[in-house]
């Protein structure tokens, strides 16, 4: 891939139908079912299961309750099958403490949310602020309230972004363009 | 061809981060993983190529979100493979959660909710627009959020 970045500017817009092909092509090799995929295809089912699971801690991250005994409960599923797939991700304890903590680092980082640093622990069912301030540092390498001062020193943008890229697209327009 | 390119060194500092976070809004959420108030040189250089897009991108760790309110905002579904020449990943997307390190292409969609933890990475990325490569469908959908980390899966990469 960086080799054809190097290519591209000798690229024309004539060359670009057998460049797609070419690619189509490649990505289809790469993609294709091989004896290594039966494994992959194997994988599948597991990873329904996680989803099933993900689903379902997604919608409980605020319930206090909310724990391994019940997600077996809800997911219908064994304590062990579930500790083991999660094994790989350091247990479904972590995975779920871990959901909690981005969710927390999302509320913080959105500056619509005037939510104070203990609201948003409680709210996501962490015994104390402290506590939660310290997984959250463990977890992120900077503390909520860090997280939170360094935002307000952003706000607002001393820099608009027509400074930047004057007549330039975002990436979702180029994206949209092709 | 020539790039379509956005890089945060033209601000000061202490900006750099806002402007790349709103540079890719409302498509994804960038999510600081240092104090927002560091320096966050960036860039990305963008080929659009007829069907599909390529770009280079060097930056440093940031988390990125694609979630629901995302999809809803801006509901481009352009499969990706990502190939990190230095750089690792964590990906949690398609029911699925992978670590991928450099040198191993993996495919993923904007079409679906992920969580993309990554480092500093220098990166490749092929997007691939649905309608031009809909005769791969079902092999690219079937091998979402999997690494290509075979033989043939490692071909986007020598090219």
């Amino acid at each position: 891939m960086m080799a054809l970045e190097h290519r591209l500017p000798a690229v024309t817009e004539a060359d670009l139908p057998h460049l797609t092909n070419a690619v189509g092509a490649m990505v289809a090799a790469a993609v294709a079912p091989s004896a290594e995929r039966v494994a992959v295809a194997r994988r599948q089912i597991d990873v329904g299961c996680k989803e099933r699971v993900r689903q379902a801690v997604r919608r409980h991250l605020r319930t206090p309750t909310f724990g391994p005994t019940i997600l077996c409960r809800l997911v219908g599923m064994s304590r062990s099958n579930l500790y083991r797939l999660f094994e790989d991700t350091g247990g479904v304890a972590r995975y779920i403490q871990r959901q909690r903590l981005l969710e927390a680092h999302a509320v913080l980082t959105d500056p619509a949310t005037k939510k104070s640093i203990s609201a948003i622990a409680e709210d996501l069912c962490f015994a104390d602020a402290s506590s939660f301030s310290r997984t959250f540092r463990r977890e992120f390498g900077h503390s909520p309230g860090e997280v939170r001062s360094a935002l307000a020193g952003l706000a607002p943008p001393a820099t608009p972004r027509g400074h930047v890229r004057p007549e330039g697209a975002d990436f979702g327009e180029l994206l949209r363009g092709f | 061809m020539t790039p379509d390119t956005f890089a945060t060194q033209p601000v000061r500092p202490r900006d750099q981060l806002e402007v790349w976070r709103e540079w890719y809004q409302p498509v994804l959420d960038i999510l600081p993983k240092h104090p927002t108030g560091d320096e966050f040189p960036a860039e990305i250089h963008i080929w659009t190529l007829g069907g599909w897009a390529m770009s280079r991108t060097i930056a440093p760790p940031v988390n990125v979100v694609r979630a629901k309110s995302n999809l809803r905002r801006d509901p481009v579904d352009h499969w990706v493979i990502s190939y990190c020449a230095r750089g690792a990943h964590l990906v949690q997307t398609a029911g699925a959660e992978l670590e991928v390190p450099a040198r191993v292409p993996f495919l993923w969609s904007l079409g679906q909710e992920f969580l993309h933890e990554r480092t500093h990475v220098d990166r490749v990325q092929f997007f691939l627009a649905r309608d031009a490569f809909r005769d791969f469908a079902p092999l690219l959908d079937g091998a979402l959020g999997s690494t290509l980390d075979t033989p043939l899966g490692h071909l986007p990469a020598t090219i």
